[in-house]
């Protein structure tokens, strides 16, 4: 791997780390395995490009995508929470639904966005203004470095509060959750929502960084999301939800690194299209890993209290 | 056939008393628990609170009135949140409500609740107060069942249900867990129902003990009548009412 290529690595790590971050929320902290996110990311880029190739200013269509797929994420817990349908069936109705939704949001399965004002033309215009010039490469990390860190100390704040803690418990024991008062539906609802217009969020700067949005940039999305979660988790061990949080970025940018280094591997002869293959090898591979290192401490423990 | 696990139930319960509910398997016991709390609904009639009918509230939304403990510490609790996050849920239990979220968006745990839950805790003697970030799935069910009752009183409430809370604890941790219980609800003079399987400990606490049997309220006694009682004369009492003989050993047991 050379320069660029790591760069490269570390920006799609990074915008990622929001799907990293959101399918946290769905998969860890609400206990919803939620697959909508291969509508919804593509969603994102689609209404960001359409809006921005029609004049509109950059940030403005950045919002709209996030609350697209915030009301994509509605749909698929209503259909779980009101239409009484398995949460996962539910998302992939959505989902499936969404490509013909996106294909008319866009109409046209891809559009270019090269030349058209984004959120990282705009930032180097406002930087070259200040006198200060970096390459497009760089004003693209660092946005969106800032962007994603906002979104997780904005979501650490949440999960503190007393909501927060509602949300978290409705995952962990719905039981003891109702017992104590807590409208589970309600959070369901709010963090589907929540974790779709993450996902929206994530294709609307990828539409921008890459300059294209193409309808059928969603399918493996989700794969990525759950890699990060899953790579975050082998690598950091915390109970805290802004350790974890973070831990997804890791496992978002370690995940396109790896990708890369098996790609460009000469030993290993892989291609491109082996893409898919090497994605699922590597979840497989955490998995089993974490799994393991599950019955070793569990192992380690039992033996410390036999042995007093 | 259709079997209804409750028949006809008219209770009327005054306020501070302490009522223990004592039945065989299948007498009913749980399905009243659970028309208290919510879980189940009755097909006919009404539950009423403090003149207020919640029949139709669910769960969430009766846990401002009613206080759960149950008979599984790990039901309770939530064993990933720390003590302090589980104690913390407890105390906004009547604020949890959706519509109630101008309260929501405060930090969960804050200095002063942070004390004020040590101050709470540090009661049990257990010195769970200094470990109040350790994850509650880490403690025995006896703590669990100790916290349980804590988190009960965090909030206010009107009615203290405790379903078998200490069933499921052995012999010392169960004994503790009900001199807290009785403490505590004596203090704060907790209109409180509690299910139990040992006659002997419906006898021993509370005020006024009823006695289910196939869904319908076969003995009722308080006051004077209850504290002559002995057990003797709560088994014989069951089977002239029951007309049948005490089949369930944990009944007689302890």
């Amino acid at each position: 791997m050379n320069v660029s290529e790591i760069t490269a690595a570390i920006e799609l790590g990074l915008i990622y780390g929001l799907v990293a971050v959101g399918v946290y929320i769905s998969f860890r902290i609400l206990d919803f395995p939620d697959m909508t996110v291969d509508g919804s990311f593509p969603m994102g880029a689609g209404i960001a490009a359409v809006l921005i190739l029609s004049g509109h200013d950059p940030w403005l269509a950045t919002l709209i995508a996030m609350i697209g797929g915030a009301a994509a994420g509605l749909v698929t817990a209503c259909l779980n929470v009101y239409g009484r349908i398995l949460h996962l069936l539910a998302s992939i109705l959505t989902m499936t639904a969404l490509y013909s939704v996106n294909l008319r949001i866009m109409g046209a399965p891809n559009l270019g966005l090269l030349n058209e004002v984004t959120i990282f033309q705009n930032i180097d215009t406002v930087l070259q203004s200040m006198g200060i010039v970096i390459a497009h490469k760089t004003s693209v990390i660092l946005l969106t470095f800032t962007l994603l860190t906002t979104v997780v100390l904005g979501l650490f704040w949440f999960l503190s509060t007393q909501t927060g803690l509602a949300m978290r418990a409705t995952g962990k024991n719905k039981q003891m959750a109702t017992a104590q008062g807590i409208q589970i539906n309600t959070m369901i609802l709010v963090g589907i929502a929540l974790s779709n217009s993450l996902y929206a969020l994530s294709g609307a700067i990828f539409a921008q960084s890459q300059a294209f949005a193409d309808v059928n940039m969603g399918p493996g999305t989700i794969i990525v999301g759950l890699a990060a979660v899953i790579i975050g988790e082998a690598v950091v061990h915390s109970r805290s939800v802004l350790l974890a949080m973070v831990a997804c970025v890791m496992g978002a940018i370690a995940y396109y690194i790896v990708i890369g280094l098996a790609l460009n591997s000469d030993i290993l002869g892989l291609e491109t299209s082996d893409l898919k293959l090497v994605a699922a090898v590597l979840i497989a591979t955490a998995m089993v890993l974490s799994h393991v290192r599950h019955s070793v401490k569990r192992a380690v423990l039992s033996t410390r209290q036999k042995m007093g | 056939m259709e079997n209804h696990a409750l028949r006809g139930i008219s209770l009327n319960i005054a306020e501070g008393e302490f009522v223990t509910v004592i039945g065989s398997n299948g007498a009913g016991k749980s399905t009243l628990l659970k028309c208290l709390t919510g879980v189940a609904n009755p097909q006919k009639g009404s539950i009423v609170v403090d003149d207020t009918d919640i029949t139709s509230w669910n769960t969430p939304r009766r846990a401002e009135f009613v206080a759960h403990v149950f008979q599984d510490p790990m039901m309770g609790t939530c064993a990933d949140l720390s003590i302090e996050e589980n104690l913390a849920l407890a105390y906004g239990r009547g604020q949890n409500q959706s519509w109630k979220l101008k309260n929501g968006f405060r930090l969960a745990l804050t200095h002063s609740r942070r004390e004020e839950f040590r101050k709470h805790v540090s009661v049990l003697g257990m010195g769970l107060e200094d470990r109040l970030q350790d994850p509650i799935g880490l403690l025995s069910g006896g703590q669990r069942q100790t916290l349980s009752l804590i988190m009960a009183i965090l909030s206010p409430m009107k009615v203290l249900v405790l379903d078998e809370h200490t069933a499921a604890l052995d012999p010392k941790m169960a004994a503790m867990v009900m001199d807290l219980t009785c403490k505590i609800v004596a203090e704060r003079k907790l209109t409180t129902m509690m299910v139990t399987h040992s006659m002997h400990q419906a006898l021993e606490a509370g005020t006024r003990t009823i006695m289910l049997h196939q869904g319908k309220v076969v003995l009722d006694i308080s006051g004077h009548e209850r504290s002559n009682m002995t057990m003797q004369d709560l088994l014989e009492l069951f089977k002239k009412k029951s007309g049948s003989e005490v089949d369930d050993d944990r009944l007689v047991l302890e």
